[in-house]
């Protein structure tokens, strides 16, 4: 507690409201058990009449709302729970000073003030809905405005304009009103989604600010249509608000609940309070600035009366931490400090107190927002310039990912041209991996599919290491340094595959393991990423109508081919070649753009693959053209999808199946319809999570199935506009205002019989051949509305 | 001295000829009957899918908002006895969302005629333009046929909205709603807007104020309300229907959302334990009499206290501990208070009975206004018991 506030403490009980009189030297405090004036001294109040006296003291007495008259010295106006509305005059002889009782209103008033030049006006919200005006002249309710809507739970004059006030009610609603007519409001208008409890005008400005339940307060400018200035997030329902005078920017308030603080909030920071008065033990009641803006009242439940200096107040954003950490949707953090520490925390004593306010997430950037810097900047001149670091998190940067989603071509060429465009991409963003399943796909479908059934089965490897079927692909740049590694992962995953190689038993599995990639061998099942596949238990499971037995599989010498001769000789046509299972373990790592490094890695981890024979064989050799095996693509192609789609990297897996075009239904047994609806949808929330919009609907439209293509209908609507006067019509029926006008030809300007043809894009039209006959000739709407018409 | 020693009670709670449906006795047309008018009916309506059911049983019927889920849409009209009270006697009746008002077989006379209010329920998660369309299309008939008639519009599901989205469907909705009754010339026609969702107790709050403008004696159970918790240093007092927790009266200090639910809150937990060993014998199945009553002090100074008004109504306070020490004012306070909502009962009791004429020509606000006068009276009796 801070000795040179001003404080009083009655005994009678809680004040329910405080009003100042004109030159702020009195106050008056009214509640249910209290109700007295005291004039303020310097430091401390003095009790100048206690009006709750006499023998008879009724309800009249305990009042919920009290107002000091702007204009006349001795005039009050008290709101009583019974609906009773009791003006007061402190000039009256004899110990009761009421003057006089108005019951016009048959529940709680919440609230009553006095017009702000008008001496004898006085106007009351109440319980009911309705506002009463009273005229003290005449002691009778001079007009009665009906809000139609809940309680009213402040009304207020603008000092603006002498004749409106703005009235605010528990339906959310504000209300402006002409004090002269009372049949309906001016203005009306929502401005929160709960109850408003409180509003205030600014002095100035044409501002409103307003005090709701739903935990803001909302500043609108009121000058034409009410448009919202700023928004104040604080953690409690908030019962009053107060402009301080002289301040452009700031405005007072205090919560109904939870909260005992007093806070004074600059509108242009609307998370920290600018100054935080917390002196009070309970609810604050009321507060009330005494003209000046550094001095103000405020009561509170704990039955005080305070006189805060502002000079005292605790300043939330001292001694709030200055930093702000933000998270990206792609992983990025920022961080936003001050460049040098802040100064020290003035000693102030209060400034331990617990501060409302800063606790309350907000939706926020996770910068510093220009305003909080400006605000940081004048508090701070010496700390002012922040920092604002950027880290880059450690995932795979998506940026190749996206530039890829852009440049990446799905239609509009055949297949391998699409691939070969593709894997081109993906290459420039050293995406290898990727790269690698393109050219697959171009290889594999570059051709059209091989009409006569080979001469020659596939040779049959000899159970040693050294038959290996290798099938040589393409040589990269990598393909010499990861040639002598070569049996010990072969077959990763895009990356250069160098041999394959089928043991002899499996070999025969796959004659009767048709077309499903069915787990043999442990080494198989124990593939967490189904593509991690030991080189012992390489299965290729092969429909067997793809694969016409004639012969048994003779035994056949290794026929492996220099990586030179590899692009030629083999080129396109080892279709399972790059694809297929391989050992390593770039399904663990989680990254496929990663992937290079890691199998540096890893493939030491895995020696006891390696057979010491062909640990040297830098050579690959491959068999002629002629031998090439005609291992079915499909479910290889299926695995690898599969397997990037595991690895996080949708966008290969969609946008292959996409490219894939007619030879896409090759790959259906192998992927079900839920995962491919799965990778699209997935790949069409990434790119629209980057904004990648064309793009997104380039895959939609390019989606094969119904649930997907049916996105690019789903939130678009389509209105009626009457084509006269532009206005939305009900659906399947005429426009109301212009149902008697027929439709006339904006030719010959005659009413239509019969065929009626006009624009979808203006509306304009008419009969069929005059409007044929103007398109022919012009390129505008023959009525003169501007618009390039397209008939048909 | 409670209403069970009242010979003509309406602690029977079910009238005569509650096994009656009113419909069939709308169904002769002209003598629609005084029962319905003692049950005012609430009809809800809206769009397929709005949630209309999902209201009703969340609402009267105890349904977790889990389970709404689960509910099959409506195909024909639901009609739903709220009659547990004295004071809320109402029926709900939830419409299918494809029923339409406009059709000649929809006998609207009889439907909206003995209507009290109108809810039609808005789904905010979706497109309500149609909504709209259909809102003013349901207020305008239901005006023609009935022009006592309350509108009041709940814009629903709002849970899934952020803040703002909220504020804006809200503001539109009322924009546009309120145009459309403007352009079909019906300006003074007025809609209330509640924003609802099933998982809070925001719809219990709506619906609290949809029955209360249906209760006539509202305003003085309100005033009385206001002299109980000012003579006993009550913070607030909620007027709380046993069954369905909505509140039928309230002080006219603001409404805070926590200590609502607090109060519902309590209410659970003494209904629940008075169910588990409230039980004297087995012929008595309603625990809750005029006996039940219950303290729960929380650890932050505040005190709830409860007590049963009559066999459907609760009083639920909230109060400071340091106020509390003299609970035998309280008590005593409260008595005068039971006493005098009795008495209200009475009058209107008696009002029923004396003639339906004069009650729809509007007497009955009168009267118990009249009732409130000297019901002041009597509470002003514990007045120096506080002081």
């Amino acid at each position: 507690m801070i000795p040179s506030n001003t404080i009083c403490v009655s005994e009678e009980g809680p004040a329910n409201a405080l009003a100042l009189n004109k030159d702020a030297t009195q106050v008056v405090i009214a509640g249910r058990n209290v109700f007295k004036v005291f004039s303020i001294e310097e430091n401390d109040f003095t009790e100048v009449c206690n009006l709750r006296v006499g023998k008879n003291l009724n309800l009249n007495f305990s009042s919920i709302d009290v107002a000091w008259s702007t204009i006349e010295e001795n005039t009050l106006a008290t709101a009583a729970t019974n609906g009773a509305v009791v003006v007061w005059n402190l000039g009256r002889s004899g110990r009761s000073k009421q003057e006089h009782v108005f019951s016009d209103h048959k529940r709680t008033v919440n609230k009553v003030s006095f017009h702000l030049t008008e001496p004898a006006l006085l106007i009351s919200g109440s319980q009911d809905g309705m506002m009463k005006c009273f005229d003290l002249r005449m002691k009778e309710v001079a007009r009665t405005f009906i809000s139609n809507t809940e309680s009213i739970r402040d009304v207020q004059f603008s000092p603006h304009q002498a004749h409106t006030f703005a009235a605010v009610s528990e339906n959310g609603n504000v209300q402006l009103w002409d004090v002269r007519r009372h049949e309906r409001c001016l203005q009306q208008f929502t401005a929160h989604s709960g109850p408003v409890f409180a509003c205030d005008w600014h002095s100035e400005m044409p501002w409103l600010a307003t005090a709701s339940r739903d935990k803001t307060i909302k500043v609108w400018d009121i000058h034409a249509k009410p448009n919202l200035e700023h928004t104040i997030y604080t953690i409690a329902s908030v019962g009053h608000v107060k402009w301080r005078p002289q301040k452009k920017y700031q405005v007072a308030s205090c919560a109904l609940v939870l909260d005992c603080a007093v806070h004074v909030w600059d509108v242009r920071r609307p998370h920290v309070p600018l100054a935080t008065f917390a002196e009070h033990r309970d609810v604050t009641t009321a507060i009330a600035w005494q003209n000046d803006p550094n001095t103000f009242l405020s009561t509170s439940r704990d039955c005080s009366l305070y006189r805060h200096r502002f000079s005292e107040a605790a300043h939330p954003v001292l001694w709030a931490n200055p930093h702000g950490v933000c998270v990206s949707a792609r992983g990025d953090v920022t961080h936003a400090a001050p460049d040098c520490p802040l100064p020290a925390l003035h000693t102030n004593p209060a400034s331990d107190r617990y501060v409302p306010g800063l606790g309350r997430k907000q939706p926020t950037a996770g910068s510093l927002r220009p305003q909080a810097q400006a605000a940081l900047e004048r508090l701070f001149p010496g700390g002012a310039a922040s920092i604002l670091t950027r880290y880059s998190g450690e995932g795979r940067p998506p940026c190749c990912v996206v530039a890829c989603a852009k440049e990446y071509k799905m239609r509009g060429l055949p297949t391998h041209e699409l691939a070969e465009h593709n894997a081109k991409v993906a290459r420039a963003y050293n995406r290898h991996m990727v790269g690698h399943v393109w050219e697959v796909v171009r290889c594999v479908y570059g051709r059209p599919p091989p009409r006569e059934p080979p001469e020659r089965e596939p040779p049959p490897p000899p159970p040693a290491h050294t038959n290996s079927n290798a099938v040589e692909e393409e040589p990269l740049e990598e393909v010499e340094q990861w040639a002598e590694t070569q049996f010990h992962n072969s077959g990763v995953l895009g990356m250069p595959t160098l041999s394959i190689y089928i043991p002899p038993h499996k070999y025969k599995i796959r004659h009767d393991a048709t077309g499903a990639c069915g787990p043999e061998g442990s080494g198989w099942v124990s593939a967490a990423s189904a593509h991690y596949v030991d080189v012992e238990t390489a299965d290729w499971t092969l429909p067997e109508e793809a694969f016409p037995l004639r012969a048994p599989p003779p035994a056949h010498q290794p026929s492996i081919l220099d990586t030179t001769h590899g692009r030629t000789a083999a080129g396109g046509a080892s279709p399972g070649g790059s694809s297929s299972p391989g050992s390593g373990s770039s399904g663990s790592n989680g990254s496929a753009c990663t992937a290079p490094p890691n199998l540096e890695q890893t493939s030491s981890a895995y020696p006891g693959a390696a057979t010491p024979e062909e640990g040297e064989s830098g050579p690959l050799w491959v068999v002629h053209e002629a031998l090439r095996p005609h291992v079915e693509p499909a479910p290889l192609l299926a695995l690898a999808l599969r397997h990037h789609a595991d690895l996080g990297d949708v966008q290969t897996a969609a946008l292959v199946m996409i490219v894939l075009h007619e030879h896409r239904s090759d790959l259906f047994p192998y992927i079900d319809e839920g995962l491919q609806e799965h990778w699209l949808l997935g790949y069409i929330e990434f790119l629209q999570k980057h904004k990648l919009w064309n793009v997104a609907t380039e895959v939609v439209r390019c989606a094969w199935l119904s649930s997907v293509w049916s996105l690019s209908q789903q939130s678009s609507s389509v209105t009626v506009c009457c084509g006269r006067c532009g206005r939305r019509a009900r659906p399947r029926a005429m426009c109301d205002r212009c149902l008697p006008h027929p439709d006339l030809c904006a030719v010959c300007r005659q009413v239509v019989r019969g065929l009626y043809a006009w624009c979808q894009g203006c509306s304009h039209g008419g009969h069929l051949e005059h409007m044929r006959q103007w398109m022919e000739k012009h390129q505008l709407c023959p009525a003169g509305c501007g618009h390039h018409c397209q008939l048909g | 001295m409670s209403y069970q020693d009242d010979p003509n009670g309406y602690v029977g709670s079910f009238p005569k000829d509650f096994t009656y449906g009113p419909f069939e006795q709308n169904g002769d047309g002209d003598s629609s009957s005084l029962q319905d008018d003692h049950k005012p009916r609430i009809l809800l309506r809206g769009l397929r899918r709005s949630g209309k059911s999902s209201i009703q049983k969340v609402v009267f019927h105890k349904m977790s908002p889990n389970e709404t889920w689960f509910l099959e849409s409506t195909n024909q009209m639901v009609k739903d006895d709220i009659n547990n009270s004295s004071l809320v006697q109402f029926q709900i009746w939830d419409f299918p969302g494809q029923i339409d008002f406009l059709d000649p077989t929809f006998d609207s006379d009889t439907i909206l005629g003995g209507c009290g209010a109108l809810v039609f329920v808005i789904d905010a998660q979706d497109d309500y333009q149609d909504a709209l369309d259909k809102l003013q299309l349901t207020v305008t008939k239901a005006y023609r046929v009935n022009s006592n008639i309350k509108s009041e519009v709940f814009i629903h599901k709002v849970d899934g909205l952020n803040d703002d989205y909220k504020m804006d469907s809200q503001g539109d909705i009322h924009h546009r709603a309120t145009d459309d009754l403007a352009e079909a010339g019906l300006h003074h026609v007025h809609l209330s807007f509640h924003l609802t969702s099933i998982y809070d107790h925001s719809i219990f709050e709506a619906f609290s104020k949809v029955v209360q403008k249906l209760i006539p004696q509202w305003p003085t159970l309100e005033n009385l309300l206001n002299i109980l918790i000012s003579n006993s240093g009550i913070e607030k007092a909620f007027l709380l229907d046993v069954v369905s927790r909505i509140y039928i009266a309230t002080d006219s200090s603001p409404v805070d959302m926590q200590s609502y639910e607090l109060g519902c809150d309590m209410m659970d937990v003494v209904m629940d334990i008075s169910c588990i060993y409230g039980m004297v014998d087995e012929t008595e199945t309603n625990t809750f009499n005029n006996e039940s009553s219950s303290l729960i002090k929380l650890n932050n100074g505040t005190v709830l206290y409860l007590r049963e008004v009559n066999k459907f109504l609760a009083l639920v306070c909230i109060l400071r501990e340091e106020n509390f020490q003299k609970q035998g004012v309280i008590d005593y306070n409260f008595l005068c208070f039971r006493h005098a909502i009795t008495q209200v009962f009475e009058l209107r009791n008696k009002c029923q009975s004396s003639g339906t004429d004069r009650r729809r020509s509007g007497t009955p606000d009168a009267v118990p206004n009249g009732a409130a006068d000297s019901t002041e009276s009597t509470s002003d009796h514990s007045q120096p018991q506080l002081a």
